[in-house]
């Protein structure tokens, strides 16, 4: 317990600034649609095993909350994948590693471009479907 | 998994497997990279255009009527859980210094990936029963 509370402190303490705040949204946003998958894949796989289930898995998933809690995992998929874009540019050209700082906020105005449209559409389909029903 | 006399560490620790590590790493460069359009087009396609609201079971069986969505679907099963479940033993190997416990998680972890992804694949290529 001591270890995970030093460890979770660390990361917020260690004073890395653009690089480390990236890699721990990396981690982060990694582990959380690494957890919705595991969900997903089992709840689309109930369309062969029990169909009945599915539909019961649907109705769920068409309640705010999940509706909320699949904004969040649009924000981690769009997140990692360009952080993930931005590692990998660095793992393949090292020289450029002069501007990571830049690049850390390029990948941050780059998912604020993407998230706040689908956010705002995937928000307006909680408002209208999930709470008013239409 | 052999073991060497670690310059500092008193126990001998586990010795890197340099090839595998170098293939991991390649892997998930490539399948991240294959994984902005996979996973970009189907949070796109399935969860913001169409949504869980306009989702059923007719919907997926239309949609996996066309072999080629069955394909990316396959694509995107094969691709993102292998990254992911290599992405959560990098996180393993860093918090869980435990030899036993270390070795347990990750066995839980291979037992536990190989069973989901055959779920998974079986009702891809099962499809929908109705």
């Amino acid at each position: 317990m001591t270890a995970l509370v030093t460890t979770l402190s660390g990361v917020l303490r260690y004073r890395g600034r653009e690089g480390q705040w990236s890699w721990a949204l990396h981690r982060v946003s990694g582990l959380g649609t690494l957890l919705f998958l595991s969900i997903h894949i089992l709840d689309t796989a109930t369309v062969y095993f029990a169909p009945q289930l599915y539909s019961h898995a649907i109705a769920l998933y068409r309640h705010w909350l999940f509706g909320i809690g699949e904004i969040i995992l649009v924000a981690c998929v769009i997140y990692h994948g360009l952080n993930g874009l931005r590692v990998a540019v660095f793992d393949w050209r090292p020289e450029w590693m002069v501007y990571q700082k830049q690049a850390s906020y390029t990948v941050f105005a780059a998912f604020l471009v993407l998230f706040i449209p689908a956010a705002l559409f995937m928000g307006n389909t909680i408002i209208q479907k999930s709470i008013l029903g239409r | 998994m052999a073991t060497y006399a670690h310059p500092v560490y008193a126990r001998p620790v586990a010795q890197p497997r340099a090839k595998l590590e170098l293939y991991a790493w390649l892997f998930m460069r490539l399948s991240g990279v294959l994984l902005i359009p996979l996973a970009f087009g189907h949070l796109a396609i399935m969860h913001i255009i169409n949504n869980v609201h306009m989702i059923d079971l007719d919907f997926v069986a239309l949609r996996w009527a066309t072999l080629g969505w069955r394909v990316y679907d396959a694509a995107l099963l094969g691709l993102a859980w292998l990254h992911g479940l290599n992405g959560l033993r990098y996180v393993v190997d860093d918090y869980v210094h435990h030899p036993g416990w270390n070795r347990t998680i990750k066995r839980a972890m291979i037992v536990g990936g190989i069973l989901i992804f055959l779920i998974g694949a079986v009702a891809l290529i099962g499809g929908v029963r109705q």
